[in-house]
């Protein structure tokens, strides 16, 4: 016996249950009485009063609900693994506004995480005002023992954010930027695993310009707009956030074959999950500059349900400020052409020893060193043209301006994303350790750094 | 009204969720802790093994209600939900302990080998204590996530 009273338990409090790490349960009952128990993709807090829930399928929830609008939810803290029941009465659908367009990107998530963005739609979100909560009492955990846990604190520390600031600001170029980026993410802010990706010329494309904490950099890798976590949030330009990838994928697998039985979707590959293995969280944000896209930034966990409310507001800013100091640099990158000196032609320095074959291919711009992959696209045209200058005339100088005009590019001549294609073809040059590489000289210039013979084989 | 494939998948480590309503329309939710078959029917009846601390699942079952149960392979995801009605709840025998316990050690072994729950961490989550009670299911439906999800599976399926 004890006089202790079991204590209130909030909405607030029960935050982490909404990151849709476990599954949670609804029991309706129709008009007849014949209940109806089944999982939910996702549950999210309204307010301190109620929860939305989604409605992806006309499913016989939907049909009680109309009929009955009581039902009954099973709620679990992934961290703790305390359960919740929850005593909700339907309000309301809402198919527009703030909080059906967060619930819709969590649906997205999970599509794109199975390809289905086209089939697997959030319909509405269904709005249910909270009668009760109690814990769901177990061998371990009694009610009159039982602590609620303190609400998430979603503030931001500004002190952080002040100091990336600051870093940022002191960036020269756009190289020091990215860098910088990824490496203050984790020594300010503890994201061990995070990357940037820009926006390529056409707008279809993310490529990797910079990573931190993965194995390999996976600088130039590419994720199209609108695929997978990261393209999603690039398309819809809002942030993604997952807390069990491991379960999300295994559901929308599942989903994704009964869309195929139903013939509704033809088979087509899964989004692969990036090289963290083991990765449980991932935060996808996009970095906007003036209303434009400029990329994404995204941090990995393997820890589940890594990333809440708060990281998404933090990331929400430096994804702002790297947009903005991104777009700064490329401007200034473009206007300060205009007053290049023109760039004195220096000699090449290549020693002896076996040449370095490099193998390219107009079609794509793949380019190849020794048979092994290095870029293609833009930046495997900005080598091959470098080089060729290199070969025939011995320059190792050059400026972006002269660079720009090569018709052999093919930039477009809007956002041409030069400098960004240059960064990543000297980051990617970096991590291979090859013996070709390019230094910045000042801003506007650069030199191509050969050491060796180059040997190059057109395909 | 179940094939064999069908009662071992049931009687298998699945997730078990009950719905069941009270006399006042109210539905409401819980979890089981094992199924056996114990007639293949139609209807088919099953013993259920519900926590005892779930004072209202019991209350309705111990009116005779409406229950339904969808069993889930945690690592397929392939659900089904059955509806029908649950009687005579009764406190659970040794055997039924025994029972709960092989089906919990299947049930973390799944939960283990998608999620890497540790054995530490579930445990949070069992009962103190198991009611037993027969659960006769009429209906079956597909409850594998999807498009499909909530049709009817005939008789023998």
């Amino acid at each position: 016996m004890t006089d202790r009273a079991v204590p209130e338990i909030l909405l607030s409090q029960l935050s982490v249950c909404f990151e849709g790490a476990i599954p949670a349960v609804i029991a309706t009952a129709a008009a007849d009485g014949t209940p109806n128990i089944t999982y939910l993709s996702r549950v999210q807090r309204v307010d301190d009063e109620r929860v939305a829930l989604s409605n992806q399928f006309f499913s016989k929830t939907a049909k009680n609900l109309a009929e009955n609008p009581r039902a009954s939810v099973l709620l679990m803290d992934p961290s703790t693994y305390d359960q919740y029941r929850l005593t909700v009465a339907y309000e309301r659908t809402e198919r527009r506004g703030p909080v059906f367009e967060r619930l819709r990107a969590d649906v997205d998530a999970l599509a794109a995480l199975g390809g289905m963005m086209d089939v697997f739609k959030l319909r509405a979100a269904d709005i249910y005002r909270v009668l009760d909560i109690e814990l769901v009492p177990s061998a371990r955990r009694r009610p009159e023992a039982y602590e609620p846990p303190s609400p998430v604190d979603t503030r931001l520390d500004s002190t952080v954010l002040a100091e990336l600031a600051s870093r940022l600001a002191r960036t020269s170029d756009l190289d020091t930027l990215v860098a910088s980026t990824v490496r203050a993410l984790a020594d300010l802010f503890g994201y061990e695993h995070s990357m940037l990706l820009l926006l390529d010329e056409d707008g279809t494309h993310l490529f990797t310009i910079a990573s931190h904490g993965y194995e390999a950099q996976g600088v130039g890798s590419e994720v199209s707009v609108g695929e997978g976590l990261i393209g999603m949030a690039a398309a819809r330009g809002v942030p993604l956030r997952i807390g069990n990838l491991l379960q999300m994928q295994r559901y929308s697998r599942t989903v994704r074959r009964s869309f195929e039985g139903a013939g509704d979707l033809s088979p087509g590959h899964e989004i692969p999950v990036p090289d963290l293995p083991g990765s449980q969280s991932r935060l996808a944000v996009p970095a906007l500059s003036l209303g434009q896209l400029v990329g994404v930034l995204v941090v990995e966990s393997t820890a589940p349900v890594a990333f809440t409310v708060a990281d998404e507001a933090a990331l929400t800013v430096v994804a702002s400020l790297v947009a903005s100091g991104v777009e700064a640099e490329r401007s200034r990158d473009r206007g300060e052409e205009e007053l290049t000196i023109p760039t004195p032609i220096g000699v090449s320095s290549d020693a002896g020893g076996p040449a370095t074959r490099v193998r390219f291919f107009e079609v794509d711009g793949s380019t190849f060193l020794d048979g092994d992959y290095l870029i293609k696209g833009v930046a495997g045209r900005i080598l091959w043209a470098l080089l060729g200058h290199h070969a025939r005339e011995g320059r190792v100088d050059f400026s972006n301006r002269e660079m720009r005009l090569d018709p052999s590019l093919d930039l477009p001549p809007f956002r041409d994303n030069f400098e960004s294609r240059l960064i990543l073809l000297k980051r990617r040059l970096d991590e291979r350790e090859a013996p070709i590489r390019i230094d910045k000289t000042s801003r506007g210039c650069f030199r191509l750094v050969v050491d060796g013979p180059v040997s190059l084989e057109p395909a | 009204m179940f094939d064999p494939e069908t009662r071992a998948f049931l009687e298998s480590g699945c997730g078990l969720i009950v719905g069941t309503v009270g006399p006042d329309g109210e539905p409401h939710a819980g979890r089981a802790w094992g199924m056996d078959v114990l007639d293949l029917g139609p209807p088919a009846r099953t013993r259920l093994l519900l926590d005892a601390d779930d004072e209202r699942t019991i209350a309705h079952v111990a009116e005779g209600g409406a229950m339904a149960v969808t069993a889930t392979n945690v690592l397929t995801l392939r659900s089904t939900q059955l509806k029908g009605r649950a009687m005579r709840p009764e406190v659970a025998m040794p055997e039924d302990d025994a029972r709960a316990e092989r089906y919990i050690e299947q049930f973390h072994a799944d939960v283990h080998a998608t999620d890497r729950v540790p054995w530490e961490q579930f445990q949070q989550i069992l009962p103190a204590g198991y009611v037993a009670c027969t659960f006769e299911a009429h209906e079956r439906y597909d409850q594998t996530p999807g498009p499909g999800a909530g049709a009817r599976v005939e008789a023998g399926g």
